[in-house]
């Protein structure tokens, strides 16, 4: 092997690297937000007593989680245009993540919700709380705890996911990595760079979310 | 007439049954109830497992609904529908026998949330009104700790606290003390009679018989879904009429 290194070209594109590593946070973070979001809606509509809510759910939770993830943000991005719905890439691949999570996070949510015990939801009823509060005040926090952790590797993956994004070139870490790549053809120094920064955004995140859970989950239990 | 009870029961009804029957499936778990508790009258509901008297307990409050018949609470017609459900779950507190506190919440808390999201009441009217009665079941020094730092029955007089925080007129114990170690029961037992001291109206399942002798206006039997027997204690104890009740009291009788 006579290859040489040579990481001037990384070098001379850190500041671009480093501003695209914030721009994978900013899809993480808003992704899963929004997954956080469609997945609470959705196991609230998922234990409804209304059957085509319940449809309506189990059937968008098939849809995603049996297509590929790189359709889906094609179809957001190419196909809803065509319907009178044009967005940029990076709202385009924020809607998709928070789309995907939301399928991934609805199902994991309702297991949460299963593990809550019947007791918790009748003292509630008791106390002359409605139904929703009951959810909102007594289930939920308890719900989210016990699936905490399934929670957060499925955002770290949600995390990983935004590299697709660069398909349609959002602004975030593997689609700056590919310009760098093909100006300067280092191929093993960009991507030996970018595999170091993916890692070091993941842990970032699971800190994030052990941090998270030491704060908002502290009560003890049996 | 029990020894303690101050105030006397009166005309006035606060709890009717009326023709209540329940099934689940083709089974039927309640026959026909019907009882009438007066305002501020004790009643103990006992027989063996598997009688309905949780069953009938739960369809006071309306956690399981009922097929035929018709209750009324405190003037309230108990109907199915959530308005009246409403209504009556805001005057009837209940006390389970798994204390179902809520484990991410703190007691006061725990104390705090049906008043201020059911009731609307300011943050502070809350916390005095949760601190006043925390205090009247002798907890109020652990006011801060959650649930799983308390001992079953430190829990179980949060619950009855967590009850009484909406001021309810009446009282329903399920079971309270069947999930105490034994020297526990005492703690809750004692939190039960102050209660029934001061004149709330109350129906209790329980196993205590000592706590009915001492404490119920009237005791009420139940097997097999059905209400077979029903006598002040005194003579429910003395004199049972009905072969069950007899054999029942045989067994619960010869356990303590």
């Amino acid at each position: 092997m006579n290859y040489t290194l040579d990481f001037t070209p990384v070098i001379d594109g850190m500041p671009n690297l480093l501003a695209a590593c914030l721009g994978t946070f900013v899809l993480a973070i808003s992704g899963m937000m929004l997954a956080t979001i469609i997945g609470i809606g959705g196991v609230v509509l998922r234990t409804s007593k209304i059957a085509p809510l319940r449809w309506l759910v189990i059937g968008f939770v098939e849809i995603i989680r049996n297509t590929p993830f790189l359709v889906q943000i094609f179809f957001i991005y190419f196909a809803l245009p065509l319907a009178g719905l044009r967005l940029d890439p990076t709202p385009t691949a924020i809607i998709a993540l928070g789309i995907n999570g939301g399928a991934y996070a609805i199902e994991i949510l309702r297991g949460g919700v299963q593990s809550i015990s019947r007791g918790q939801v009748e003292a509630g009823l008791a106390l002359g709380l409605h139904k929703a509060q009951v959810f909102r005040f007594i289930v939920l926090k308890p719900a989210l705890r016990a699936v905490f952790p399934s929670l957060t590797s499925q955002f770290v993956l949600l995390t990983l996911t935004t590299s697709i994004a660069s398909a349609i070139s959002a602004y975030e870490l593997t689609s700056v990595s590919q310009r760098i790549e093909s100006d300067s053809f280092r191929s093993f120094e960009v991507y030996f760079t970018v595999t170091a920064f993916y890692l070091v955004i993941s842990w970032l995140m699971m800190r994030l979310f052990a941090f998270f859970s030491a704060r908002y989950f502290a009560y003890p239990v049996k | 007439m029990s020894d303690i009870s101050t105030t006397r029961p009166q005309a006035e009804a606060m709890i009717s049954m009326a023709g209540v029957a329940k099934w689940y499936g083709a089974f039927q778990a309640l026959h026909n109830i019907n009882i009438t508790v007066g305002k501020g009258e004790k009643i103990v509901l006992c027989g063996p497992s598997g009688s309905g008297k949780s069953t009938l307990i739960r369809c006071i409050n309306h956690l399981e609904t009922y097929q035929k018949g018709e209750i009324f609470v405190g003037g309230t017609r108990l109907g199915h529908e959530a308005k009246s459900i409403d209504a009556v779950r805001r005057e009837v507190g209940m006390v389970f026998q798994q204390f179902n506190l809520f484990p991410h919440l703190t007691v006061l808390e725990n104390c705090m949330l049906a008043p201020m999201r059911a009731l609307k009441l300011s943050k502070a009217e809350a916390e005095g009104r949760a601190r006043q009665l925390l205090e009247r079941v002798k907890i109020a020094e652990q006011a801060e700790k959650y649930p799983a730092q308390l001992s079953g029955g430190q829990q179980q007089r949060v619950a009855i606290a967590r009850a009484l925080c909406m001021r309810p007129q009446v009282m329903l114990f399920d079971e309270p003390t069947s999930a105490l170690d034994p020297e526990m029961v005492k703690e809750v037992l004692d939190t039960m009679i102050d209660l029934a001291r001061e004149g709330m109206t109350m129906i209790c399942v329980t196993h205590e018989m000592g706590f009915a002798r001492q404490v119920a206006d009237r005791v009420i039997f139940m097997a097999s879904g059905a209400i077979v027997e029903e006598a002040p204690p005194a003579e429910f104890f003395s004199d049972p009429k009905h072969e069950r009740t007899r054999k029942f009291l045989g067994e619960i009788l010869s356990r303590h």
